[in-house]
């Protein structure tokens, strides 16, 4: 099954995050920053690596660019509220950074799937 | 682009206008004060030349009566009173060396009976000046001559007559002849200037005495102009030619006794001297000053120039939102030119971070409720009976979309308003490909509704140079405005033109038409078409007129017959000068702010 690990900073963020990935059949785990995701990662590896861009300890960059040093094969998704008219391209920034691909908030739970590579390994889940 | 038409001038030519401004006025003025001086001088030469001439006028007299005098003790001569004429002839010829040139004795018919320049007993012609013998006898009073050539010594001379009386009756007219070079000495005696002309005129205007060239001009009238003032004036000045060709001042002065005149010729050249020696100062010194002025204006213009080309740099890398760093500037007021620029960038800077910080804060909560509404309308999806929920859950998820616009809304109008001009990423763009863009986008919109959507292209349309994203959310407003207030049946029109320097853009719709004060006023922030209209925030148009004005375009409405509204918008051609600050794209990313 595939594991999928969210940082971000916003406690709400995370827990509608969770819930949304968890209800399409992901192992979800959501930390509070890079570091604690770092953590995660070497306690459980993870597939996949959704992070927002500003948190304390270890910010999106920093968590970023460690995955990509130590994993490779790790699918990275850059989250962050940067709007276009906004002077600096921190998503263009992210990209260069080594991110598979980015997202600007707000976005549905479709458009984040949507950046997901396809196949990724999920259970089913009985809702009913 | 630059503000204000005209031609701009450099500091440098300033400055040069400056010293010229300083320095030419003065010299005009120091002229004024020479060519004064010069009158005021000329006017005390000629003053001066006047009084001389005045006292030689008054020498000559005095001559004339010496002589006159001595002649009058001539003729009480007992030799004459004896009729005992070889006597007086031999005590006449013995006066000679004292007194006049030549002694002449004649009767009341003008004969000659003694002449000292011919033996006694000679055969003797009558007297030239038969006239004055004449008056002499009939007025018993002396006469002076003018110059005339004299019958025995065919010389030019002066003769003064007195009579002689012998019983109480006129018997004889006694003449002294006095040759020029004897009234001559009278010139020489006065300490006048040497290149002053001195003349000396009898009442008719010849010269009978000069100081200059006396063989040469004696016995001949004098200037002509200087004659006829002489014949009407007792005294005066005028500007003639000496008999020389000398331009002079004449000033003269004519006796009351003898009517002869004594003439002072000034030459100009001496008095223009006292004019042009200072005026050659005023000029060297003015060039100096001048040219002193001309090296000062440009080292200062230099110095100038480059405490504010020092501020180019810094004022590019405000516009592009790089770090602005301002050299070292010797111009105090360039100096606080370049604090305020640094100001202006760290102030700039903030708001972006601002900006960041309320874009992340609003985005965020929103992007939740966003996700967990989305979540709970893919379970309720899944749920037996799920379908009221569903739709709630698809109404809230429409209604977050909208709320997320709307922060885009009032950040976009914060950043257009505000120096958002410097966050433009412009590039050239096709707008064909962008028209296609707008048109394709706004599409769905129509899908389900009873309006139709027109897309009219007017000739080839040229590349703009825009920021896209920014231009389709103009393209969507003005659409999503449009289809806001078009009835059913009815059509949403979108057209592009291209003009000289801009590609012309609109959206019409069809319907009742807008009253024409409402069209000046709908770009305003928070318009709304109608009183109880309450369809939007009314900030899509504000929107629209800040991206389209940072851009360096127009906006405006236009009404047309049979349409609601025809709003129109410009956008500069690629090749037309970027609008002020407007960030090119490709440049490097900056270092991303604090943390929010």
């Amino acid at each position: 099954m595939t594991r999928i690990l969210v940082a971000d900073d916003d406690e709400a963020m995370r827990a509608a995050l969770r819930v949304a990935l968890e209800v399409e059949g992901y192992d979800v785990e959501a930390v509070s920053n890079g570091e604690l995701a770092v953590q995660a990662h070497e306690k459980r590896p993870a597939d996949v690596l959704i992070t927002d861009l500003f948190m304390a300890e270890r910010d999106g960059f920093e968590t970023m660019k460690h995955f990509r040093a130590r994993n490779p094969g790790m699918w990275i998704v850059v989250i962050s509220g940067w709007q276009p008219w906004q002077k600096t391209d921190y998503l263009g920034v992210a990209l260069h950074g080594g991110a598979d691909v980015v997202l600007r908030k707000p976005f549905t739970p479709g458009e984040l799937l949507d950046k997901l590579p396809d196949p990724l390994p999920r259970i089913q889940r009985d809702t009913r | 682009m630059p503000s204000g038409g005209g031609v701009k001038i450099t500091i440098q030519r300033q400055l040069v206008r400056l010293v010229a401004a300083s320095v030419i006025p003065a010299a005009v003025c120091s002229s004024f004060l020479i060519l004064y001086s010069y009158d005021r001088q000329r006017e005390i030469v000629e003053g001066g030349a006047l009084d001389v001439a005045r006292a030689m006028t008054q020498t000559v007299d005095r001559e004339l009566a010496r002589n006159q005098a001595a002649l009058q003790v001539l003729a009480t001569s007992s030799y004459l009173a004896s009729g005992d004429l070889a006597a007086f002839h031999r005590q006449a010829q013995q006066a000679t060396r004292e007194l006049g040139d030549v002694f002449v004795l004649s009767d009341a018919s003008g004969q000659q009976l003694v002449n000292t320049q011919a033996a006694f007993g000679d055969p003797l012609p009558p007297r030239a000046s038969l006239a004055q013998v004449r008056r002499v006898f009939e007025t018993g009073r002396p006469a002076i001559s003018d110059l005339f050539v004299g019958a025995t010594t065919r010389r030019p001379l002066v003769v003064i007559d007195v009579p002689v009386r012998v019983d109480d009756r006129i018997a004889y007219a006694l003449a002294m002849g006095l040759f020029p070079e004897r009234l001559g000495g009278v010139l020489k005696d006065q300490k006048i200037p040497h290149d002053w002309v001195v003349s000396i005129f009898d009442s008719q205007g010849t010269i009978v005495a000069r100081t200059h060239a006396a063989a040469q001009f004696i016995g001949q009238k004098g200037a002509p102009a200087l004659v006829q003032h002489m014949a009407r004036n007792a005294e005066g000045q005028v500007e003639t030619d000496t008999l020389e060709g000398i331009p002079v001042v004449a000033v003269f002065s004519r006796s009351a006794v003898s009517h002869w005149s004594v003439a002072i010729g000034v030459p100009r050249s001496s008095i223009t001297r006292a004019l042009w020696i200072p005026i050659g100062w005023l000029i060297a010194g003015a060039v100096l000053i001048f040219a002193a002025g001309m090296v000062m204006a440009h080292r200062l213009g230099a110095a100038i120039s480059r405490s504010i080309h020092g501020l180019i740099p810094p004022a590019v890398a405000l516009g592009r939102g790089d770090p602005v760093v301002v050299p070292a500037l010797h111009l105090r007021e360039a100096d606080d030119v370049g604090r305020e620029l640094v100001s202006a960038s760290e102030r700039l800077h903030d708001r972006e971070r601002t900006l960041a910080l309320v874009s992340h804060d609003l985005r965020s909560p929103l992007n939740v409720f966003m996700i967990g509404v989305a979540t709970i309308e893919r379970l309720a999806q899944r749920l037996p009976g799920g379908e009221p929920l569903c739709a709630l859950a698809s109404s809230l998820t429409d209604t977050t979309r909208r709320m997320s616009g709307m922060v885009d809304d009032l950040l976009s109008i914060a950043v257009s308003t505000g120096g958002g001009r410097s966050l433009l990423k412009l590039a050239s763009v096709s707008a064909a490909a962008l028209l296609k863009q707008a048109d394709d986008a706004a599409r769905p919109l129509f899908e389900g509704r009873d309006v139709r959507l027109e897309l009219e292209v007017l000739g080839v349309l040229p590349e703009i140079r825009v920021e896209s994203n920014r231009v389709l959310r103009v393209f969507a407003n003005l659409i999503d405005n449009a289809l806001k207030f078009t009835e059913p049946q009815g059509c949403v029109m979108l057209q592009a033109k291209a003009e000289s320097d801009a590609v012309r853009f609109s959206v019409a719709n069809s319907g009742p038409a807008l009253p024409v004060a409402e069209l000046e006023s709908m770009f305003q922030s928070f318009w709304q078409a109608g009183q109880d209209d309450r369809r939007g925030a009314g900030l899509g148009l504000a929107i629209c007129r800040s991206i389209v004005e940072a851009h360096g375009g127009r906006i405006w409405a236009e009404p047309e017959p049979g349409k609601r509204v025809r709003i129109c918008f410009t956008l500069p051609l690629a090749g037309i000068s970027a609008p002020k600050g407007a960030v090119l794209q490709g440049r490097l990313p900056l270092p991303r702010p604090a943390q929010p």
